[in-house]
């Protein structure tokens, strides 16, 4: 059962192709991803979605309406499609408090009075701002303003959500503790939630399902695993920084473009056939461990250590190749 | 943008521009019209073409005519230059200033524009005049300086160079900091400083500022009519009044002079927007406010230079304007037993005029503060948000009243509407007038309600549409709420300016009634100094008020 299907949409600004016959099936319930770079068309798409852009030509389908099919020149106005959506700027009015813009989309559908406040402090109790009802949104922290925005998405109960870059205005360690509220809370209600970001950490974050796109098309759809360990080009293991590429012979494997992950390496102490011969570049102490900048038959690849290295040092590695994987350039 | 360019083509969007548009070509676009047909078809009001351009000619060729367009260019030439000379001195020597130093003598160089020009010039006069106040002090006749091209000049350098003054010093606080020190780390000296780095910098702000002086100049009324008359200096705004309201009444002469006093306003005011848009981003607007570490020799001097400036552009007018408004008997001079405060008691007793120009005033003042931000609003909505195609001539229409002179505007409300066959007109009542401050005040509230607009995210609209609302419910729920504290404040300058208008008041104010500004200049004509400088007093206070009122709105509610 798909909750949205979009079919051959293509839209142009000022005749600059912007997406070219996207088909994409977004599943009931999933939370997918539209991950590309900054003119991809992944907000435009959103955007489409939405109602705030009109496409070319496509349509955009859902079990219980049609939402844009340009060969019946149909079009349904932005505010009936009774979508949620979260917005990188929050979209919040800054002259209504937090009570009022939750409670925006259920006054205006003219719902009873007691039950628009039951609804509020329900969904404000979900997203942890409980007794902020008053505030407006100028007092609040980026954080709170985002929950406030989610909140405002979940208080009418919609089918879909779409998301513009959730995550990017807040901090690394918001953005994490953030991005597992949202997808516990929109997973327990069934919502479908279409989500866009150019960060791939946000993407793997929240995803069942991630598009990789590039210059208006789909470049590639799959699980998040999926995505990261198996990219179909070398421009999207590139993108992903899925891992180190290297360029020739491997080992006993063939000549070509291989993907080998940062994790495959393991350093030993006496060389033999079965290891690899690598120039240390840099070492550096990120997070928890050592990550370290070699030179391998004249690639540079990075991988961890558990102790540092010294700039110059020959070393020697263990590859895992299970996990090699052939790219096509 | 999308989200209203998908409604595009709809009703209400329709609607919205339409009205804009309409509303804007009946208040500017009419009377602009009109002085333009008039001065090309002398017969058009006959509903004829004939004898076209028979009157462009003549006109042209007038001495006089030439003699006044030829004086509204030297003075407004020599006015720019001198007020762009003591801007740049002043905003020099205003780096050398602590913070709070500096604060207060831009806060003192603020009050010239609350003093109207026409009073500005009366005060001078009492001031400088033959046995007036500086004569009783220093025994040395200015008056001959006063009533000459020179004194003209002065005066109206006075009330105009704090325009040239903030924006050059703005200026000079990004440059001076940020780019001289750079200069100075690869070896610049003083003068190599000045020349090469901060001049060339200034340019652009200096030539746009200066273009607006100049724009103000070529429109002044007061001075040159209040001084000029004096010495039989005639200027294109005085020759134009002097056409319109010196039997016979020369209507086609008068529309010849306006539109060369339009094309000459519009051209210095088009010029100066292609300076801004040229040059103004090329500056990274970055701030650094240091200490000032100048020698107390350079701060003295920079005190001394400010206090000089202060004496002349505030001090003097404002002293004369409470000393004559206080004097019973003007040729008694100043001395405590010829001070008496019957002129203000007069004020509020009815019968001699000034209580029913006051009404007048406010209350024209406050209709056209409403209309002004109400229609200030729908034009920038319109421009912000619908961005309708053909928006250029919302642009346009929305600039003009910027560029053309209220003396011309006034010309041209009379030949739009001061028509045998129109079957009801606003020619004649308080409506005239009211149109005339509409159009005149229009570029505030429109100034300052888009770019309040323009810094309203999208996504303020966009998520409203989501969650279900039109477009009538986002201007009315989202957007009026928002701009709401920006309209009030820009209609408080509204009315501050409003109260003091003179020129359309002066032309267009029907038989018998009184504003304040043409009660101030009718008492001073008469001889009766001290009611018109008490009035002048009053309006100097309230409008000052009201302007720091609609200041304090803005900052509060502009992040």
């Amino acid at each position: 059962m798909n909750a949205i299907k979009i079919s051959q949409i293509s839209k142009s600004f000022e005749s600059k192709r912007i997406l070219n016959d996207i088909n994409l099936d977004i599943r009931q319930g999933e939370f997918l991803t539209l991950l590309g770079p900054s003119g991809c068309g992944k907000t435009t798409l959103l955007r489409i979605i939405a109602g705030l852009e009109r496409p070319d030509s496509g349509s955009v389908v859902t079990p219980e309406s049609v939402y844009v099919d340009t060969l019946n020149q149909h079009q349904l106005p932005v505010s009936q499609r009774g979508l949620g959506y979260v917005f990188q700027d929050y979209g919040l009015w800054p002259h209504m408090t937090v009570y009022d813009n939750i409670a925006f989309p259920l006054v205006l559908k003219k719902q009873p009075k007691h039950l628009i406040q039951q609804q509020v402090a329900d969904v404000l109790q979900l997203v942890k701002l409980s007794g902020h009802e008053t505030k407006l949104p100028e007092k609040l922290s980026g954080g709170q303003k985002q929950r406030v925005s989610i909140a405002r998405a979940l208080a009418a109960s919609p089918a879909i959500i779409l998301m513009d870059e959730p995550l990017s205005n807040l901090d690394a360690n918001l953005r994490e503790e953030l991005g597992l509220e949202i997808r516990q809370l929109t997973s327990q209600r069934g919502i479908t939630c279409i989500n866009v970001t150019h960060d791939r950490k946000e993407a793997q974050l929240l995803s069942d399902r991630i598009a990789l796109m590039k210059d208006g098309v789909i470049h590639q759809l799959s699980d998040p695993v999926t995505l990261f360990q198996k990219p179909v080009s070398r421009w999207a293991s590139e993108f992903l920084n899925a891992g180190n590429l290297i360029d020739g012979k491997l080992l006993n494997r063939a000549e070509g473009m291989w993907l080998v992950p940062r994790t495959a390496f393991t350093l030993v102490q006496q060389p033999n056939e079965a290891q690899v011969e690598i120039e240390v570049k840099d070492c550096l102490f990120l997070d928890d461990r050592f990550e370290v900048v070699g030179e391998l038959h004249g690639n540079r690849v990075c991988f961890y250590s558990d102790r540092p290295l010294r700039a110059n040092d020959i070393v020697y590695s263990a590859l895992n190749d299970t996990v090699l994987v052939p790219v096509a350039s | 943008m999308s989200l209203y360019a998908n409604a595009r083509g709809g009703r209400l969007p329709l609607a919205f521009n339409a009205f804009s548009v309409v509303s804007l070509l009946i208040i500017i676009g009419l009377p602009v019209l009109s002085v333009i047909l008039f001065a090309i078809f002398p017969h058009f009001n006959e509903g004829s073409f004939r004898a076209l351009f028979s009157n462009l000619y003549p006109q042209l060729s007038d001495p006089a005519l030439i003699d006044a367009t030829f004086n509204s260019i030297r003075l407004a030439t020599c006015v720019t230059l001198l007020s762009i000379a003591v801007a740049v001195v002043l905003a020099y020597v205003r780096n050398k200033m602590s913070v709070t130093a500096g604060r207060f003598w831009d806060v003192m160089l603020l009050v010239p524009f609350l003093i109207p020009p026409y009073i500005g010039s009366m005060a001078w006069i009492q001031m400088f005049q033959f046995n007036g106040v500086w004569y009783r002090w220093t025994g040395v006749d200015f008056s001959a300086f006063l009533f000459s091209f020179s004194g003209v000049v002065f005066v109206m350098t006075m009330h105009l160079f704090p325009l040239v003054y903030f924006s050059a010093s703005n200026a000079l606080r990004v440059i001076g900091q940020r780019y001289s020190d750079v200069a100075r780390v690869y070896g610049a000296g003083r003068l190599d400083l000045a020349c090469r780095i901060l001049l060339p910098l200034m340019m652009p702000t200096l030539l746009a500022s200066g273009l607006i002086v100049f724009v103000l100049s070529v429109e002044e009324f007061g001075t040159p009519d209040i001084l000029g008359s004096r010495f039989g200096f005639e200027v294109m705004v005085t020759a134009i009044e002097e056409k319109l309201t010196d039997w016979p009444i020369d209507l086609p002469g008068a529309s010849v002079l306006s539109l060369n006093l339009i094309a000459i306003a519009v051209s210095a005011y088009l010029l100066q927007l292609v300076v801004n848009r040229k040059y103004a981003a090329s500056l990274d607007a970055q701030t650094i406010t240091s200490a000032a570490n100048s020698s107390r020799g350079a701060r003295l001097v920079a005190h001394l230079l400010f206090t000089l400036a202060a004496v002349f552009a505030v001090i003097l007018p404002l002293f004369s304007v409470v000393a004559a408004s206080l004097m019973s008997t003007v040729s008694h001079g100043l001395s405590w037993d010829n001070l008496t405060l019957s002129a203000y008691a007069d004020l509020f007793t009815s019968g001699n005029g000034a209580v029913e120009a006051i009404y007048t005033s406010l209350g024209l003042a406050a209709m056209t503060a409403l209309i002004a931000a109400v229609l200030g609003l729908l034009v920038a909505f319109t421009l912000i948000r619908l961005k309708p195609r053909g928006k250029s001539v919302l642009d346009v229409l929305s600039l003009m009243p910027n560029a053309v002179p209220a003396m011309a505007l006034s010309v041209g409300l009379i030949l739009t509407w001061n028509q045998q066959y129109l079957p009801i007109t606003p020619y004649n009542t308080m409506m005239i007038l009211l149109l005339a401050y509409v159009c005149l005040m229009l570029p505030y509230p429109i100034r300052m309600i888009t770019s309040a607009l323009r810094q309203q995210p999208f996504s303020l609209d966009e998520s409203a549409a989501i969650y279900g609302a039109d477009i009538l419910h986002i201007v009315r729920r989202v957007l009026l709420p928002l701009m709401v504290p920006i309209m009030v404040a820009s209609g408080c300058i509204v009315f501050a300016i409003s109260t003091r208008e003179l020129v359309a008041s002066l032309m267009l104010a029907p038989a018998g009634t009184e504003t304040v500004a043409t009660y101030v200049f009718n008492q001073f004509d008469q001889g009766s100094v001290s009611a018109g400088m008490a009035m002048s007093l009053v309006v100097i206070l309230v409008s000052g008020a009201l302007i720091a009122l609609g200041q304090g709105i803005v900052k509060r509610y502009t992040p």
